[in-house]
């Protein structure tokens, strides 16, 4: 069995050649994959870091707090005695916590509303 | 496992991404021309190619040098037509299982043996009647020579089941070549 007209018949039909530049093409996709890629490990690690630097930070409070809880309220009821504008803070206190999560908030939309006009 | 080819992938794996442009100018071609031959279209087999370097690309740090590059590519590039043509509805040609039993294997090796100039033209319209699967065993077996077992790897199938699938596609295109008389 030598299949000679098979051969034949499939030696007719039509060729198919690549573009010339398809390497090319392809080889700046894959560039763009691994940038890709590399921002994506970036934000994980980013992502990563802040988790960890929270819960240190947390870690932190709650072991000072523990140890030296009572020190500290004595410390913030004679400043409370000693400042005046106490009850001021007490009212902007809030505002301000508030605030510092707004900024980050706030550029995340400008940024998003730039991508809509443009 | 070629050496070289070991080495250029560790280097890729290591941040040359730039290697991998071997890989694309010694498979690309065979690649696209396999899956062409799948698909009937050049543009889509364009596409498919790249997807398919693209796949090999992101998971290259999963090839474990089992088989060669070749082999595994080709492998990816089958698995990546067959599930893109898999969206598309496909026509297919289906026989009465009697007819294949009734069709003797000297009438089919004497027909596709001959070099009548009639005959062929009736092989090349038959030829791309085959399904999709077919038509890459077909590219593998005659048109790249593949052996048996790299067959095997590629299209996930048994060797006797590579050697039943060609002997029914030799019936089939007997068939098709009948049909039109």
């Amino acid at each position: 069995m030598t299949d000679k007209g098979l051969r034949k018949a499939i030696d007719r039909q039509q060729k198919f050649r690549l573009p010339s530049n398809f390497c090319y093409r392809t080889m700046r996709l894959i560039e763009e994959e691994k940038h890709r890629k590399e921002k994506q490990t970036e934000k994980r690690v980013f992502i990563i870091w802040i988790i960890t630097v929270s819960i240190m930070t947390l870690g932190c409070i709650g072991y000072i707090g523990w140890n030296c809880g009572d020190q500290i309220l004595l410390v913030a009821r004679q400043l409370g005695k000693s400042i005046p504008e106490a009850d001021l803070l007490k009212f902007y206190l809030p505002i301000i916590i508030a605030i510092l999560p707004l900024i980050p908030f706030n550029r995340w939309l400008q940024k998003k509303m730039k991508n809509l006009w443009n | 496992m070629n050496d070289k080819e070991l080495h250029i992938i560790s280097s890729i794996l290591a941040g040359k991404t730039e290697r991998f442009s071997y890989f694309l100018d010694t498979y690309g071609q065979q690649v696209f021309h396999l899956i062409a031959r799948m698909t009937g279209s050049p543009e889509d087999a364009e596409e498919l190619t790249q997807d398919c370097f693209m796949k090999a690309f992101e998971h290259l740090s999963s090839f474990n040098g089992d088989s060669s590059f070749s082999t595994w590519i080709y492998r990816i590039a089958y698995n990546t037509t067959l599930s893109a043509l898999r969206k598309k509805k496909n026509e297919m040609l289906a026989f009465d299982d009697k007819l294949w039993n009734t069709i003797s294997d000297t009438q089919v090796d004497e027909t596709l043996d001959s070099d009548d100039e009639e005959q062929i033209q009736k092989l090349q319209r038959a030829l791309s009647a085959l399904s999709t699967d077919e038509q890459a065993l077909i590219t593998l077996f005659y048109e790249e020579e593949k052996p048996i077992s790299e067959i095997c790897y590629i299209l996930h199938l048994s060797e006797s089941n590579v050697k039943v699938k060609l002997h029914r596609i030799r019936k089939k295109l007997y068939l098709l070549m009948t049909k039109e008389d």
